[in-house]
């Protein structure tokens, strides 16, 4: 018999008894939307983690810190100069590597009364870190390494009595201050006349308000971000200031960021091995996987659950479909069906139920998805937040749905289609 | 050549711990074309022999060659072959797929025996015609009367050209008329195909329309038989 014979007998049978067949294909149907969805749901949230992580540059970049561990445990701190940077410039795939410069500083506004204070970040200025502020409320990135600009989060605008999004174009005095460097610096004044940073204040203009401090690695908890020159040259005015402090900048860690995330191991490896301690969010993230893998086979198993439910309906439909066509197998062996003719034709049977299941539950899960999407959706904006991507759906993961479903039918029409061969077609011609 | 050569056939069946001698030494011999009515009370053993005959149960002792194999030594899927391409079976009750089609129950046997799909199909719509059904292919068992229904179960058995033809009491569920139209019909078919027709029935009717009758009582028959 051909497999063209086979499926249309299968199919024959199928329409033969509707009802049973449609709910057992149903409960096929809800198996595999059920493991489906929530394989897409598992693989999505990794994805939009990894995503998030890509886009801020988290991945992309290695924080040094200047020290060396030695075996009893002891620490020896390396200088984090221009020459061991450049060491770090020099390593392939390695696009830049800057110190990280972060300082306390004031603002207020001229002639106002509004005031902030906080960390402000020191951030290149090129299209890759511009992409990064994808959480931008208002403005734009800054126009070049040097430019007097200064971008603020959105509780510092209003801190200075703007509205997030008027903020942009609005002009500031950002001084460095802290209650350190204002210590610092009253000792240091010859006179002891207290000038403060305030005399180092320079007018920047607000070119844009981002929403969270969350720019890229090593910007954390910043209120506010300074274009790489700007925050060099307000760095070295307030260190010219600091008799004898010169020599150690305020920088404690460096930045490298990379060509390719690919290449991050590698470069890491490179770090330690001229003695530094580096630190990655990447390697955290390789370190977590494990628990990614738990959550994952979690949500698998919750699926597969679902799946073996349905595959134990099949199994029902099949064994009682073989005691309801005892007569027909027995007519159809005496009519010389071979054993592995009656065998094949249940065995087409259970796979037209998972193959029809199987593309009606991917159908179910895609809809599902589209559906919990839409609410998610309508959920992140009404939160405050983008929206974000909550299934990762892949052609892989539904072909590997499709044929797990009709894998898993196969396998529990196996019992009832050995017990269909095994009839004896004179007894099963007298069955009643 | 005889078609049929049964020697000393035995089939014996294990019920309750007590071995049932259903066929009890039978030998007899069938010429191609040969009309033969086996008869005997109920229990005597002929749906045995036809089971025989038709390789749905081999025999527990004995020797039966048909077309010069013995059947006793095919594997399962030689015994499967000889079922589907030298035995064609009617039974009392029909045994129509009731899904089907009058069509689609002719054509089955073909689907089995691997005939391309063209070629079934002409062929069942010929003995669709040649049993009188032509214009009913189309309908389901259901919708047939139960002439009709024999009748599609007759050309199904002639579907792919046995050499012999075992009806099991093939008037059994109709009534007098329908009776003689069936067994006209396979008396016809089988005079023309030369096909051995071997047909078991209980109606001394039927049993007088064959060229010889073989009366089976204990699992014997009865005068040695041959």
């Amino acid at each position: 018999m051909t497999a063209s014979d086979l499926w249309s007998l299968a199919w024959s049978q199928w329409r033969a008894a509707t009802l049973r067949s449609v709910l057992t294909t149903l409960g096929v149907a809800i198996g595999v939307a059920a493991f489906t969805t929530l394989f897409a749901l598992g693989r999505g949230l990794q994805d939009n983690f990894r995503d998030r992580l890509l886009r801020g540059g988290f991945l992309q970049a290695i924080t040094v810190l200047p020290f060396k561990e030695g075996e009893d445990g002891s620490q020896k701190r390396l200088p984090l100069d221009e020459k061991a940077l450049d060491r770090f410039r020099h390593l392939p795939g390695v696009r830049r590597v800057d110190r990280d410069i972060r300082l306390p500083v004031r603002a207020r506004v001229s002639g106002g009364t509004g005031k902030a204070q906080g960390i402000a970040v020191a951030m290149p200025v090129d299209a890759r870190e511009a992409a990064q502020f994808d959480e931008r409320v208002a403005g734009q990135y800054f126009t070049s390494e040097l430019a007097p600009e200064i971008i603020v989060t959105s509780a510092v605008a209003r801190g200075l009595g703007w509205a997030p999004e008027r903020a942009p174009g609005q002009v500031v005095r950002v001084a460095p201050g802290g209650a350190f460097i204002d210590r610092v610096l009253q000792v240091a004044s010859p006179f002891g006349l207290f000038s403060g940073g305030g005399s180092l204040a320079r007018e920047l203009r607000i070119v844009g308000v981002v929403a969270r401090e969350r720019v890229g690695f090593g910007s954390l908890g910043a209120a506010f971000f300074l274009p790489y020159g700007t925050a060099r040259a307000i760095e070295q005015d307030l260190l010219a200031r600091m008799p004898g402090a010169s020599r150690l900048g305020t920088s404690y860690s460096a930045s490298i960021r990379l060509e390719d995330p690919a290449v991050l191991a590698d470069v890491e490896r490179q770090v330690a091995k001229a003695g530094y301690r580096t630190v990655s969010f990447a390697s955290v993230l390789e370190r977590s996987r494990p628990l990614f893998l738990l959550v994952d086979g979690l949500l698998i198993l919750i699926g597969g659950v679902a799946l073996l439910v349905a595959s134990l309906g099949i199994a029902n439909t099949m064994i009682t479909s073989v005691l309801e066509r005892t007569r027909e197998i027995g007519l159809l062996k005496a009519l010389g069906g071979r054993d592995r003719t009656v065998m094949a034709l249940f065995l087409a049977e259970a796979a037209l139920h998972g193959l029809l299941g199987g593309v009606l539950g991917i159908l179910m899960a895609l809809g599902t998805g589209q559906a919990v999407g839409v609410l998610a959706d309508a959920w992140f904006r009404k939160m405050g937040g983008d929206p974000q991507r909550v299934f990762s759906w892949s052609p892989a993961l539904l072909l590997s749905a499709l044929l797990l479903a009709v894998g898993m039918c196969l396998l529990a029409a196996i019992y009832p289609a050995r017990r269909a061969v095994r009839l004896d077609p004179a007894r099963a011609l007298r069955h009643d | 050549m005889p078609l049929i050569e049964a020697a000393d056939l035995q089939r014996h069946h294990r019920t309750a711990g007590e071995t049932v001698r259903a066929l009890d030494g039978v030998s007899l011999v069938l010429e191609p074309g040969e009309h033969v009515a086996l008869t005997g009370p109920s229990g005597s053993g002929k749906s045995t022999l036809l089971n025989l005959l038709g390789g749905l149960e081999r025999p527990t002792a004995g020797r039966l060659l048909v077309a010069g194999r013995d059947l006793a030594v095919l594997s399962a899927d030689e015994l499967a072959d000889y079922r589907c391409r030298q035995v064609g079976m009617v039974f009392q009750s029909f045994q129509l797929l009731g899904r089907m089609t009058a069509l689609e129950n002719v054509v089955l046997p073909l689907r089995l025996g691997g005939v391309p799909a063209a070629e079934r199909t002409r062929r069942a719509l010929d003995l669709l015609g040649i049993v009188g059904l032509a214009a009913r292919a189309d309908h389901r068992p259901t919708q047939l009367s139960g002439g009709e229904q024999q009748r599609v179960a007759i050309a199904r058995a002639l579907a792919m050209g046995p050499s012999v033809l075992l009806a099991d009491e093939p008037t059994g569920n109709l009534d007098s008329a329908r009776a003689e139209e069936i067994m006209d019909l396979l008396a016809t078919m089988c005079r023309e195909r030369r096909l051995a027709l071997v047909v078991v029935t209980h109606d001394p009717v039927v049993a007088e329309r064959a060229e010889r009758q073989l009366r089976l009582r204990d699992g014997r028959l009865a005068g040695g038989g041959a």
